[in-house]
């Protein structure tokens, strides 16, 4: 891949301590963004999408556990940061957007306070200098009026505003890496469209790295470089956005994808025999083993290597193992 | 002549008093369901959908207009509804979590209809009669007859609420978004559930969905409702080959897809843009003016009729009335 990388996530195992024991969610995940480069990270609900992003800013939950592993950015170890680096980090250099965008706007300010407050707090910027930038971010978010929106409280906007503010406030600045947690999900499909297509162009536009998380498949592939496909904690599959979709290698991308309704009407699978697995005692070797056709004796005992089937695309999974 | 018809709506309008207007959900929508098809009733969050199945099913009354089931006039509230007609229409509910009581057991809750509407004189014919639904879902009785709602997953719960849609072996069951909270490949289980019961059961239905490639998937027949107005009906494949409403065709634009070959099926040369307006103060003319870009001034003056095309291919716009 071309270009230095931005972040590296190297094999994070993280858990979370509940009432029933320790769950142990991501069994060793990595993942890595170039400078300027989209990365889609797809999969089921509970396969530890959000797990990731937010050990990624380390904003994970009090019970949570972080096992081993490293989150190299430009360098450093997040999870070695001092109290300040990571401060800095949050606050100029990565940011993200989350799925409900109401719960990342206080319902009780304007939506301008709620700026100011974020652009004082990070830029050390005078009143009159935070306003301007403030509806500059609006504008460029594409939204009609950016001067009313700055005066509206957020119920009095709609979702897809809401969320182009959100998108607003999480590219003010000079960012180097905007994180997007289902960016999409709560709204229409032409306001999905309008929301994504406002985010490549600005992610393009600023040269920015951009993880895109999310379940709807057909919006990833339309929007990212390259993908990662997560399945129970682990990472099972990544490359080039176009090959996995068109050429899918692990037999869990490849039933996943099947089951996806067509535009054409074509026929789709019938779903994916048993479920995701429980993280207190998650199946031994390949997790996907016991949902699995084509299992083999090794599935069971170890997690599969990565192997490059094609250029730059991998997969872990032992079906690739025999050649 | 028998009536080839299971359910003819007629100019019906809901409308609801609100502090701040009146709510124009559905405002003068007529349609028909042919006997043994479903019928994809397809829009924009807010565009009457919910509104319509809540109406048909007894719910609330219509404001105005008819509801013909088999030809017999069912616009008086739910009340006054002969009793074998609240048997012979069923519903499953947008949100499985809600509509099922947490406290009983999954006997009881599918069994509840078949007790109310004297179908079972005995528990052992309950239970007997409760196993062969779940069967039906895919949910083995033997493990799921006596757990309750809150112990089981998104997809088990929709399973549930469709076993119990069925339990009165209704002619016609209306399903609002049954999968829409769901992962793809769990939705892919319950839609094929669907479509078996349909098949088995001969059932008529009203399918209300966000999602084009699904609706292509599972109906005969496409509605396309904006603001409470249908601005586009055919036979799902006319449909497909001829998408004629500027506003269909910028919803097909923005579904995402996963395949070169769906990418062929949507319009070009139309871009999402604006959003839906308010349904207390609809857009005057046609309600789509404000987003449409072939929109004249006829459009902003004159609200167009909903014409006949080709054969059972009905379109309200002006591009395509020849007055
Ligand atoms: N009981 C009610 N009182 C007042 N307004 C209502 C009521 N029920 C629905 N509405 C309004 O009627 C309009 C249509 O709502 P409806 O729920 O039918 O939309 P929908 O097409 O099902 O949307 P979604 O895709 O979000 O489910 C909306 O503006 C909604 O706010
Ligand atoms: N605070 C928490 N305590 C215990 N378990 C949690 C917590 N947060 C998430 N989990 C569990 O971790 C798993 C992965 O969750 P998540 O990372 O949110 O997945 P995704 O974003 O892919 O849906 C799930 O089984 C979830 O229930
Ligand atoms: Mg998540
Ligand atoms: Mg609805």
């Amino acid at each position: 891949m071309n270009g230095e990388p931005l972040l590296e996530i190297k094999d994070l195992h993280v858990g979370y301590k509940t009432h029933m024991g320790i769950s142990h969610v991501l069994n060793g995940v990595h993942l890595t963004v170039h400078k300027g480069e989209r990365v889609g990270v797809i999969g089921e609900s509970g396969s530890g999408k959000t797990t990731t992003m937010k050990s990624i800013l380390r904003i994970l939950p009090s019970n949570a556990i972080i096992k081993k592993g490293e989150i190299v950015y430009n360098g450093k170890d997040v999870l070695k940061m001092s109290n300040e680096e990571l401060l800095t980090i949050r606050r100029k250099k990565i940011s993200m957007i989350f799925q409900d965008p109401t719960s990342a706007l206080n319902p009780l300010f304007k939506i301008g306070q709620i700026m100011l407050d974020i652009i004082k707090y990070s830029y050390n910027l005078e009143e009159k200098d935070a306003k301007e930038m403030a509806l500059k971010a609006l504008k460029e978010a594409a939204l009609p009026d950016p001067e009313r929106v700055f005066d509206s409280y957020p119920f009095q906007l709609s979702g897809g505003m809401r969320q182009r503010v959100c998108i607003a406030l999480a590219l003010i600045g000079e960012r180097e890496l905007i994180i997007a947690d289902e960016p999409t999900t709560n709204l229409d499909v032409t306001i999905k469209a309008q929301v994504l297509n406002l985010l490549t162009d600005l992610v393009k536009k600023k040269n920015v790295g951009w993880i895109f998380v999310s379940q709807a498949l057909g919006a990833v592939r339309e929007n990212v470089d390259r993908v990662y496909v997560m399945y129970a904690g682990n990472i099972i599959e990544w490359g080039p956005s176009e090959k996995v979709f068109s050429n899918p290698l692990h037999p869990y991308t490849q039933k996943l994808l099947e089951c996806v309704p067509k535009l054409t009407g074509k026929e789709f699978a019938k779903g994916i025999r048993g479920r995701i697995p429980n993280y207190f005692h998650p199946p031994s070797g390949c997790r996907f083993h016991p949902r699995c056709d084509y299992i083999m004796d090794n599935c069971k005992k170890n997690i599969p290597e990565p192997v490059e089937v094609e250029h730059e695309h991998f997969v872990s999974c032992y079906l690739y193992h025999r050649r | 002549m028998e009536n080839e018809y299971i359910l003819e709506i007629r100019n019906l309008k809901k409308y609801f008093p609100t502090p701040y207007g009146t709510v124009k959900a559905v405002d003068n929508i007529s349609l028909k369901v042919k006997k043994g098809t479903t019928m994809g009733l397809v829009g924009e969050s807010g565009s009457g959908k919910s509104t319509t199945g809540h109406v048909v099913v007894g719910l609330f009354p219509p404001t105005d207009g008819k509801i013909l089931f088999k030809g017999q006039d069912i616009s008086m509230p739910l009340e006054r509804r002969p009793k074998n007609l609240k048997r012979d229409i069923q519903m499953v509910f947008q949100d499985p979590a809600s509509s099922l009581n947490p406290k009983k057991i999954i006997r009881d809750i599918v069994g509840l209809p078949l007790k109310v509407h004297g179908m079972v004189s005995s528990r052992e014919e309950m239970e007997e009669k409760v196993s062969k639904l779940l069967e039906m879902v895919e949910l083995p009785p033997e493990d799921f007859l006596y757990r309750k709602p809150t112990d089981l997953g998104g997809g088990e719960k929709q399973a549930v609420s469709i076993a119990r849609a069925i339990a009165t072996n209704p002619s016609f069951v209306i399903f609002d978004e049954p999968t829409s909270a769901l992962d793809v490949s769990i939705q892919a289980k319950i839609i094929n559930a669907i479509l078996n019961i349909q098949k088995e059961f001969r059932l008529s239905s009203l399918f209300i969905t966000h999602d084009l490639s699904l609706m292509r998937n599972i109906s005969s027949y496409v509605a396309i409702m904006y603001l409470g107005k249908i601005c586009e009906m055919a036979p799902t494949e006319t449909f497909f080959q001829k998408p004629l409403h500027p506003y269909t065709q910028m919803l097909l634009s923005s579904v995402p897809v996963l395949t070169k070959e769906e990418e062929e099926l949507k319009p070009k040369g139309i871009k999402s843009v604006g959003e839906i307006g308010s349904p207390i103060n609809p857009p005057s003319g046609c309600r789509f003016h404000p987003r449409c870009p072939f929109a004249t001034e006829i459009c902003k003056k004159k609200e167009p009729k909903l014409v006949e095309v080709e054969p059972e291919h009905y379109v309200a716009c002006h591009l395509y009335s020849s007055e």
